[in-house]
């Protein structure tokens, strides 16, 4: 997915919750850290999530279960607070041929300090709703 | 013949024999049987566990060599003891005189194996000249101005290395003898004639059951006892039981203060103490007279982040997504004692580009700096009430890095 995405591919119901794995090394010390939501160069800046719709039982059973990746949890972030951040939530779903998947497009930010940032509040308003799902 | 003069004699005739059998190119050590049994051609098959005893000898002393020389440790390296895999290729005529080649193994690498190999020919050489001294004369162990010799043989008190000398010769009759030492004619060389033999199996028995020897051993305590005034000692391969010295309440209150009740958050210490059997997988320490902590909890807490790090593989948090490099890890570790000084809780994080990120908050603000595999670090803070920012990217320096966790100020 790039930063020229359709229009019509960029969600804009600022309710809807997107789900994000947090991987064991971003949850440290009882903190979840902010690069656990913060894409890097070689996602070429997308941050990838789930939709709300899925569900966060659903959305962690998916990423280690069927990809094989490791988790703490199912943790969420609106599409408002993507935009608040001047971010684009995309459904990229048929590009990367992943059913659901949104990529939370950073790639408009240039500044690193400022992708920090963003990051940063986009953590905090995940820590605020809590952990979604955890596994038992 | 008295104590000394049988000592003196032994070393003569090793001698004698190093000059007559001379070098033994490729060998690892010299080892000869002699007696009218060991003239016809090869060796009887039941005098071949001499060399068996000669290789357990050999490696026991290497191991008190290995304690002896990194203080702190407990055991020594995986693998140390399968690694010398010493063969026996040939036994030349007139005596039977096995032929000892030391076998390299692949899985070890070539940093452990010449350390390795220095410790097993400084074992061989230990046994040849220790063993003259042990058997003339008990063993002053608060002496400190020791001869070579002596020193070697102080090596021999060890428990484990006594039980394996004293198995050397015992399969031997009266009338028979075995040198064994140094392939080198210079280098050092015993011969264990039945005399000797008979001067050493007292001294060896002495010191298997008297002599205790100082130890000094890294872990965490895990329990404590105040009626018995002991504790445990939980290391990484095994335990220790261990008492304190008596009369010294100073000990008990550390080992109350360093105690981890959950076998972790405590902080890693090293005691000093006495032990009849440092080889055992749970060995006792009596008279414990030293707790000093060797790492902090803190210290402790980051390396233990920084491991999480090193497990990662490749693709961790998806396609594309790099592990940090060993040598951005390793930057990071050396660090660690004085990041953990800094009194603040640090997070220790991967990032998916290979760069190892250290997050801390002071107030309103987080820091974080990037220890990027290019070579550079890039830093951050961020007030997360008025989202000012401030960054800079620049060259890695280790001092700017704690400097700017301790104040936050990035220039």
């Amino acid at each position: 997915m790039t930063a020229s995405a359709p229009q019509d591919s960029i969600l804009d119901t600022p309710s809807e919750l997107l789900l994000r794995q947090v991987h064991p090394t971003h949850f440290t010390n009882g903190v979840v850290s902010s690069e656990a939501f913060k894409p890097s160069a070689r996602d070429r800046d997308m941050l990838s999530t789930l939709r709300g719709h899925v569900g966060p039982d659903e959305a962690y059973r998916r990423w280690t279960e069927e990809k094989g990746f490791k988790s703490v949890g199912t943790y969420g972030v609106t599409v408002g607070e993507v935009v608040n951040e001047n971010l684009k939530a995309v459904d990229d779903a048929a590009e990367v041929n992943e059913p659901d998947h949104v990529s939370i497009d950073f790639s408009q930010i240039l500044s690193k300090a400022r992708k920090k940032q963003a990051g940063r509040i986009l953590r905090d308003a995940a820590k605020a709703r809590g952990c979604l799902h955890a596994p038992k | 013949m008295s104590d000394e003069d049988s000592g003196a004699s032994a070393a003569e005739s090793a001698s004698d024999l190093a000059s007559s059998a001379g070098d033994r190119p490729g060998s690892f050590a010299f080892f000869s049987l002699i007696g009218d049994r060991f003239n016809a051609p090869g060796m009887p098959a039941d005098t071949a566990k001499e060399v068996g005893f000669f290789r357990e000898a050999i490696l026991s002393v290497a191991r008190q060599l290995w304690l002896d020389a990194n203080l702190g440790r407990s055991r020594v390296p995986a693998g140390f003891a399968e690694a010398f895999d010493l063969r026996l290729t040939n036994v030349l005529r007139g005596s039977a005189e096995p032929q000892l080649l030391l076998n390299r193994t692949q899985r070890v690498s070539d940093e452990d194996w010449d350390e390795w190999v220095r410790f097993y020919e400084a074992a061989r050489d230990s046994i040849a000249m220790g063993v003259p001294t042990v058997a003339v004369a008990p063993l002053d162990r608060d002496r400190t101005d020791l001869t070579e010799e002596a020193r070697a043989a102080r090596v021999l008190r060890n428990p484990a290395v006594v039980a394996s000398l004293r198995k050397i010769g015992s399969t031997l009759e009266q009338a028979e003898t075995v040198v064994l030492g140094s392939p080198l004619r210079a280098g050092p060389r015993v011969k264990l004639d039945h005399d000797m033999r008979l001067l050493l199996n007292p001294r060896l028995s002495d010191l298997g059951v008297t002599q205790s020897e100082q130890v000094s051993i890294e872990g965490v305590i895990v329990e404590y006892d105040g009626k018995t005034r002991s504790f445990r000692l939980e290391m990484l391969n095994g335990s220790a039981t261990c008492s304190l010295t008596k009369d010294e309440a100073r000990l008990s209150i550390q080992a109350r203060d360093y105690l981890a009740l959950d076998g972790f958050t405590a902080p890693d210490v090293v005691i000093i103490g006495e032990t009849n059997n440092s080889v055992a997988k749970n060995i006792h320490i009596f008279s414990v007279h030293s707790i000093d902590i060797v790492r902090s909890v803190a210290e402790k807490m980051l390396i233990q982040q920084l491991q999480r790090i090193v497990e990662l593989e490749d693709n961790w948090l998806g396609s594309g997504s790099e592990k940090p490099p060993e040598e951005i890890v390793e930057r990071v570790r050396e660090l660690v004692p004085a990041l953990a000084a800094l009194d603040i809780q640090i997070s220790v994080v991967p990032s998916a580009d290979g760069s190892v990120v250290l997050e801390a908050r002071r107030g309103l603000v987080e820091l974080s700096v990037a220890v990027e595999p290019n070579g550079e670090m890039f830093m951050c803070s961020d007030n997360v009430d008025t989202n000012e920012l401030d960054e800079a990217q620049v060259d890695f320096d280790g001092s700017r890095l704690e400097r700017f966790l301790r104040t936050g100020a990035i220039s």
